[in-house]
C-alpha cells in the first residue's frame, strides 16, 4: 500500500522516520519511504481488511505529523572523516558468519556469538580497558537488571518507551506459580501466560551501562571530577528494525563515563575522542565521527533530537558498511549536560548539579564493522588486529 | 539595544511563565536555561516554537543553542523588531 503524505519527509529525517514506523502497528511489516519523501509504502504481515488499513494508515500518519511538520534541519558536524579509507572486503559478512557456527540466531535480535567473533570482541574490549585505565577510570560490575524506579527518575520512560525490554516474574503466590507452571506452553513462538500472574515490574533489562552509575552516586557530593568504566550487556528492542549483528536486541558496550564540572567532562570526552582515533587507525577501520542524537520516541523525537544537536550533545562513530554502503554507528562520544546531576542529585561542592558524560562503544557492532570491511580471513585483516589474535 | 531589549522583558518573562507552566514571581529576569527544572531541554524547545509563531524566531540550531536566558530572548526579539 502506498500512503502519499501532506508534509514531505526531508531526506535527513527517512532513517529516523523509517526506524519508528516499525513501531506504528503490530500488522505493518515494513515501511519506506520513497526516495523523493512523498509517500510511504506500508507493507502488511497479512492481508489487512480496510479498517485494519485505515487504522494503520491514521497510526502512520500521527507518526509522520509528530516527526517531520516543523522538523529542525540538524547541520552536518563531522569531526573526523576516513571514510575514503581504502578496506578490501565488500561483501555482507552475515551469510559465511552463520555458514562457520559464528552466528547462530535464537531469535530475532538475540544470537550465539562463535570464537571468532568473541575473540574480536575481546581483543576491541582489551584496547578500550586500555583506553579507561588511560584516564584513571575506576573499574565497576554492574547489574544486568536495572532499577524501574532509577530509569523513571532520568524519565526513560517519557523519553524511550518503544525500547525498553521488562523484567517480569511471576506473583509470589503458590496458586499462581502452580497454575503457570502446569498452564505454561508456547504459542505461535511465544510463552502463552495470563498476564495476570506476573507481579507489578520493579526492573527493567538495563538499556545502557552508564545509568548505574549516576544511580549510585545519587546524593553525592562531589569534590573534583569521577571517572569509571564498566561493560554490560545492553537490551534495547528495536521491533522490525532488529537485523544481523547491526540490531541486536541484546548487546554488550563498554562505557567511560565522566562524572564533574562541566569543563571536565567536555574535556575528557574531546580529549578521548583524540584517543580513540589512533587506535581506528590502527584497526583500519573507515570510519566517521558526526553529530548524532539519542533514538527519542515519536512525542519528544522532533525537540529533543533538535535540541542535542544544537547543544552538540551526541556524537557518533559510524563505521562503513561496504556492501549496503552505508554506516553503523559503532560508538558514541556525549555529554548530557546536568541532566543526571539534577534528576538524580548529584552535586558539586558548591551546590550546583554535576555535569556527566560517556564514551560507549558497541562491541558486537564494531566487530560486525571490521569484518564487513575486512572480511573473515585473518590475512586480510591489518596488522595490528591480526598479530593480537594470532 | 539594551534599551530595546528592556522594552520586551515584562512581554518575555509572562511568555516563559506562560510556556513553562511557571508561576510569574518565579520568572525573574536573570532566569536561564537549567535554573529551574520546566526550562529543560522540552521546555527550551517549547519555548523556542512559541518564539517562532509570535515572533518569527527561525527555529534554527544556532538560536536554539543561543537563546538560553530571558536577557538573550529579549535582545533577539528586540533586533528582529528593529531590523
Amino acid at each position: 500500500m502506498i500512503l502519499e503524505g501532506e508534509a514531505r519527509v526531508p531526506s535527513y529525517l527517512t532513517g529516523d522516520l523509517q526506524s519508528r514506523l516499525a513501531y506504528a502497528d503490530e500488522r505493518l511489516e515494513r515501511a519506506s519511504v520513497s526516495p523523493e519523501g512523498d509517500r510511504v509504502l506500508l507493507g502488511f504481515s497479512s492481508r489487512p481488511d480496510s479498517a485494519a488499513i485505515q487504522a494503520v494508515e491514521a497510526k502512520v500518519r500521527r507518526v509522520i505529523e509528530a516527526m517531520v511538520r516543523g522538523a529542525v534541519r540538524p547541520r552536518e558536524k563531522v569531526l573526523e572523516d576516513h571514510l575514503d579509507r581504502p578496506v578490501p572486503f565488500r561483501v555482507d559478512p552475515m551469510p559465511a558468519l552463520a555458514e562457520r557456527g559464528e552466528v547462530v540466531p535464537e531469535e530475532k535480535g538475540i544470537a550465539v556469538l562463535g570464537p571468532l567473533l568473541a575473540s574480536l570482541m575481546d581483543f576491541f574490549e582489551r584496547a578500550f580497558l586500555d583506553l579507561a585505565q588511560g584516564f584513571g577510570a575506576r573499574p565497576y560490575r554492574f547489574p544486568t537488571l536495572i532499577s524501574a524506579e532509577l530509569l523513571d527518575r532520568v524519565e526513560y520512560f517519557r523519553s524511550f518507551p518503544h525500547s525498553i525490554t521488562f523484567a517480569a516474574h511471576l506473583r509470589t503466590d503458590l496458586d499462581v506459580i502452580e497454575g503457570f507452571s502446569e498452564a505454561a506452553h508456547i504459542e505461535h513462538k511465544a510463552l502463552h501466560v495470563d498476564p495476570a500472574a506476573f507481579a507489578p515490574v520493579t526492573a527493567v533489562l538495563s538499556p545502557a551501562v552508564c545509568f548505574h552509575y549516576y544511580g549510585a552516586l545519587s546524593g553525592a557530593r562531589l569534590s573534583q571530577g569521577v571517572c569509571a568504566t564498566a561493560v554490560g550487556n545492553c537490551f534495547r528492542f528495536e521491533s522490525s528494525n532488529l537485523a544481523s549483528l547491526e540490531r541486536l536486541w541484546n548487546f554488550t558496550m563498554r562505557e567511560i563515563i565522566f562524572v564533574g564540572a562541566k569543563d571536565f567532562v567536555l574535556e575528557n570526552r574531546e580529549e578521548a575522542r583524540k584517543r580513540v582515533a589512533p587506535l581506528l587507525e590502527a584497526w583500519g577501520l573507515a570510519y566517521r565521527v558526526e553529530g548524532a542524537s539519542d533514538p527519542f520516541f515519536v512525542g519528544e523525537f522532533k525537540r529533543q533530537t533538535a535540541f542535542q544537536s544544537a547543544f552538540q550533545l551526541k556524537y557518533e562513530i559510524r563505521a562503513l558498511v561496504p556492501h549496503r554502503q552505508g554506516t553503523l554507528a559503532v560508538g558514541s562520544y556525549n555529554y548530557h549536560q546536568d541532566f543526571f546531576g539534577r534528576h538524580l542529585d548529584i552535586r558539586l561542592q558548591d551546590g550546583s548539579p554535576a555535569s556527566t558524560g560517556c564514551v560507549a562503544f558497541g562491541l558486537e557492532r564494531l566487530a560486525y564493522a571490521f569484518l564487513a570491511q575486512y572480511g573473515l580471513e585473518p590475512a586480510q585483516w591489518p596488522e595490528a588486529v591480526r598479530s593480537a589474535l594470532a | 539595544m539594551a534599551g530595546d531589549a528592556d522594552r520586551y522583558r515584562e512581554e518575555v518573562r509572562r511568555l516563559v511563565a506562560e510556556v513553562l507552566r511557571l508561576p510569574p514571581e518565579q520568572v525573574h529576569e536573570g532566569l536561564s536555561f537549567g535554573d529551574v527544572a520546566e526550562w529543560d531541554s522540552l521546555g527550551h524547545m517549547d519555548l523556542l516554537m512559541t518564539l517562532e509563531e509570535r515572533y518569527a524566531v527561525p527555529l534554527d540550531e544556532e538560536l536554539i543553542a543561543r537563546l538560553i536566558s530571558i536577557d538573550a530572548i529579549c535582545r533577539e526579539i528586540a533586533e528582529r523588531q528593529h531590523a
